[in-house]
């Protein structure tokens, strides 16, 4: 699909008529390599002969009455995505096509935009009905565009560089529809700019006198390198550009593959519901959204499968989407569960003019037994699925990073002996495993609550080795009347041969003197001492003794005790 | 109406004889016994569930929520913690927060009644309740106390490995985590933190509660007014620690100056129930700390 004019109409569609009148000649510039340039102009300017690529300079000296905006390349690209993202509605596989146009993969997709007859008597061949349906498409696709306001060419072909070919060279009037292995005839009378090669290839081909892409079939690699070179004896693009030329034909007529990456990644399983009478009530969203689960359920149920994450996209009558994504904790088919996730989500939801198509895919889907339904009706059972729901439930309101499990990590040093991780995706066997699996605690004084990061405190204490008497934290004076300690937790001694990351602190990793220390009014704290008074000091590899700042070890909050 | 001269007539209308104390005793009885039915009612656990589901004995679990000490476990109803109610645990000051947070997690650790090395807890055998302890703050207190500690939460006698920890933004979500992890059955015990808990919601939360048989605690801040429709109220500050068996420079087990303020069943205006109790690592339990009189007596002698 190619939209000719995509800067200038997505800019009126942005600003309205007055400021981007269609009658008057007008001109976006930007910035280019000899200053400013004009880089798109309306159907008025170019019937005054304004070219893209020009400079301002001279074309304003030329057309006085020009009118001029600036530019918006980012803001272009960025609608452009949104465009290619609403054009979901016709497959899922879609992308944006150079700056000015898009693709969409409508394999088996026509069939849904055929007319549905009342009567369904005739029984057609699945060939035509994918044609007819591809007609429908096409007619419909560049229907609604104008009706948003954008001039589009759309091109069905075999192969996207055919496509690509077609919409900008051949369409006259607003489609057309290149007949299922037909490309090499299609494709011939076109220029050889239709493949999408660089300016300089279509120079050089000119030059050879290859004019037509029917010009270039059955034309001998070998012959067309050695007239390269012959033409060009200083500059060497020979070898590269005959390739690139006969790459992009290969692409074109299908002998080579083209591997492109569509926009949003393609799901398992996809139910759809379109209305004639776009949807506006919350009501009614929701209704569609019950009969779109029970599809969707009944898919993953033939199947054998559970999906995992589910997402939901309206498509809204004027061209923008808008998308819902939940996940469960485990592969899941339970009609309620996702329904229930699904419409705390949407219920803000605002329908802008109408919601014309709805669809919800599944993602991640796995395969789910029936026999893991429900069928064991043994308490720990229960409980597993009701934890998995309520993680589910939580998750989906309030976000993947705020409902979180603990889990061990082996380590000796307090702050990584623990471990946060999202509680979607995880069981309580696999927890408790990885808990039984841990090393074994060492029955010391752990505080149930971890400053992180340990927090600096003025400390008196007696020299080297002294409890705190009084500490300072957080702006308030504590008098220390009772200590326990020290609890020495060393700096892992591998650490001095693994290279440190840079922005690790300055130093060695140091020893950790750990006390347990109560206030007199009976508040009770965990604080550490980094660095030995006589052995190590603070930033110890650099050696600079005069900074009498590197030498103190300082004192740490670490936690607080009950 | 007085004649002149001395001498009393009876005015016209006769006033109501005066009550007899012969008259008295039948209805003070009458009275008693109704107090009686009605403390009856209000103990047993079934009360603000609806008559359709009072269950006929109870489930020997419930009975064994206690904090471990019959002294103690001697202020509330039935000498148990009701398992299908809301609770709620005010710090004495803005200082305590923290200790209000330990005392919550101390009680979820009774409540699962498990410790690390998966032996059921030493002074009663009971059985294991199964499901998860779920843990709803805002993630400012996550700066400000610390977050939560697995090897300390061990220390303490709670399994980290049922512990799910939801950090929320606002009140109101605290609110529907907690509302949600009740009304699932997943939850064995719900602890939130709030500011403070206005009428509608905390009604809401305690009838979750006594719907699905799930406690939960509320820490509220110091300043805050109290709840309404909890069953409990606990007020607690940090108090000195007990002597170290072996080092008398050290801290010991750590103790705390707990009220219970109010609990449904008791009677009202009843003196506050106080005391310093001691938690013990070893025996994760509480336990009374020696020569702590009742506070009530205490501001009585002084006013």
């Amino acid at each position: 699909m190619w939209l000719p004019a995509w800067p200038i109409e997505r800019l009126r569609r942005h600003r309205g008529l007055e400021e981007v009148p269609a009658d008057r000649p007008l001109a976006l510039v930007a910035h280019g390599a000899h200053g400013l340039e004009i880089a798109a102009a309306n159907e008025a300017a170019r019937a005054l002969r304004v070219q893209t690529g020009a400079g301002l300079a001279d074309t304003r000296a030329a057309l006085p009455a020009l009118i001029t905006l600036p530019a918006e390349r980012d803001r272009d690209r960025d609608d452009l995505l949104r465009l290619a993202r609403w054009c979901g509605r016709y497959g899922p596989a879609r992308h944006v096509d150079a700056e000015d146009g898009l693709w969409i993969d409508i394999t088996g997709v026509g069939h849904l935009f055929l007319p549905k007859l009342a009567t369904g008597s005739a029984v057609a061949l699945p060939h035509e009905n994918d044609e007819a349906g591809e007609r429908a498409l096409l007619a419909d696709l560049t229907a609604r565009f104008s009706r948003l306001g954008l001039t589009a060419r759309a091109a069905c072909a075999d192969t996207l560089g055919a496509a690509h070919a077609l919409a900008r060279f051949a369409a006259e009037g607003s489609f057309v529809i290149a007949p299922r292995g037909e490309a090499s005839s299609v494709l011939a009378p076109l220029p050889v700019a239709a493949l999408r090669i660089d300016i300089d290839a279509v120079r050089l081909l000119e030059r050879l006198g290859l004019r037509r892409i029917g010009q270039l079939y059955g034309l001998p690699r070998a012959a067309l390198e050695r007239r390269f070179r012959a033409l060009n004896r200083k500059d060497k693009p020979g070898a590269e550009t005959i390739a690139t030329v006969r790459l992009r034909l290969d692409q074109a007529l299908g002998h080579y593959g083209e591997p492109r990456a569509p926009l949003v990644q393609i799901p398992d399983f996809t139910a759809r519901l379109s209305f004639s009478d776009p949807l506006l009530t919350a009501a009614s969203v929701e209704a569609a959204l019950e009969r779109l689960c029970s599809d969707l359920v009944g898919m993953l149920v033939e199947a054998g499968a559970g999906g995992r994450r589910f997402c939901l996209s309206l498509y809204r009558s004027d061209g923008t989407l808008g998308e819902v994504a939940v996940g469960t904790s485990t592969p899941c088919r339970d009609e309620a569960h996702i329904g229930r996730l699904l419409r705390e989500k949407i219920a803000h939801f605002d329908a802008g003019f109408g919601i014309d198509l709805m669809t919800l895919e599944a993602h991640e889907v796995a395969p789910l037994d029936a026999r893991q339904q429900g069928l064991d009706a043994d308490a720990t059972g229960e409980h597993a699925r009701a934890a998995a729901r309520l993680v589910d439930r939580l998750s989906g309101r309030l976000g993947t990073r705020c409902v979180m499990r603990l889990l061990p990590r082996a380590s000796h040093i307090p702050e990584a002996a623990q471990k946060h991780a999202p509680a979607l995706g995880m069981d309580q066997a696999k927890i408790s495993a990885a808990f039984e699996a841990s090393l074994p605690t060492f029955d010391g004084r752990r505080p149930p609550f971890l400053l992180d990061p340990p927090e600096p405190i003025e400390v008196l204490a007696a020299i080297p080795e002294g409890a705190p008497a009084l500490i300072v934290w957080r702006r308030v004076r504590r008098r220390i009347v009772r200590a326990e300690g020290p609890e020495r937790i060393a700096p892992a001694w591998w650490a001095a041969y693994v290279p440190r990351a840079p922005e690790a602190c300055a130093g060695a990793p140091l020893t950790r003197d750990y006390y347990f220390i109560e206030e007199a009014s009976g508040a009770r704290y965990w604080v550490f001492r980094a660095g030995l008074y006589d052995k190590e000091r603070d930033g110890e590899c650099g050696g600079d003794d005069d900074d009498p700042q590197a030498r103190t070890p300082r004192w740490f909050m670490h936690g607080l005790m009950p | 109406m007085r004649l002149p001269g001395g001498g009393a007539v009876a005015p016209f209308f006769a006033p109501p004889p005066a009550p007899h104390s012969q008259q008295a005793r039948p209805r003070q009885a009458r009275l008693e016994q109704l107090r009686a039915l009605l403390a009856a009612f209000e103990r047993r656990p079934g009360f603000d569930r609806g008559p359709a589901s009072v269950p006929a004995a109870e489930p020997p679990e419930e009975a064994c929520w206690t904090l471990g000490h019959p002294d103690v476990d001697g202020w509330l109803p039935g000498r148990h913690l009701e398992a299908a109610s809301l609770g709620e645990i005010k710090p004495e000051t803005y200082r305590d927060l923290p200790t209000a947070l330990t005392f919550a997690l101390l009680l979820a650790a009774r409540r699962l009644g498990m410790d690390r090395t998966g032996n059921v807890a030493r002074v009663v055998p009971r059985p294991v309740s199964p499901g998860l302890v779920v843990w709803c703050w805002p993630a400012r207190l996550a700066r400000e106390c610390g977050g939560l500690y697995g090897p300390g939460l061990v220390r303490l006698g709670l399994d980290p490995a049922r512990v799910l920890l939801v950090e929320t933004a606002t009140p109101a979500e605290t609110l529907w985590a907690m509302e949600e992890s009740i009304a699932s059955a997943a939850a064995a015990i719900v602890i939130g933190n709030l500011d403070t808990v206005a009428l509608t919601p905390a009604r809401r939360l305690a009838l979750a509660a006594a719907a699905h048989r799930t406690p939960a605690l509320v820490v509220t801040a110091a300043r805050s007014p109290p709840m309404a429709a909890t069953f409990a109220r606990w007020r607690i500050a940090a108090a000195p620690s007990a002597q170290h068996p072996f080092d008398p420079v050290a801290p010991g087990d750590p103790r705390f100056t707990l009220t219970l303020e109010r609990c449904r069943g008791t009677a009202v205006g009843a003196a506050l129930q106080s005391s310093v109790v001691e938690w013990s690592h070893d025996a994760h339990r509480f336990r009374v700390a020696a020569g702590m009189a009742d506070r009530a007596s205490e501001t009585a002698s002084r006013a």
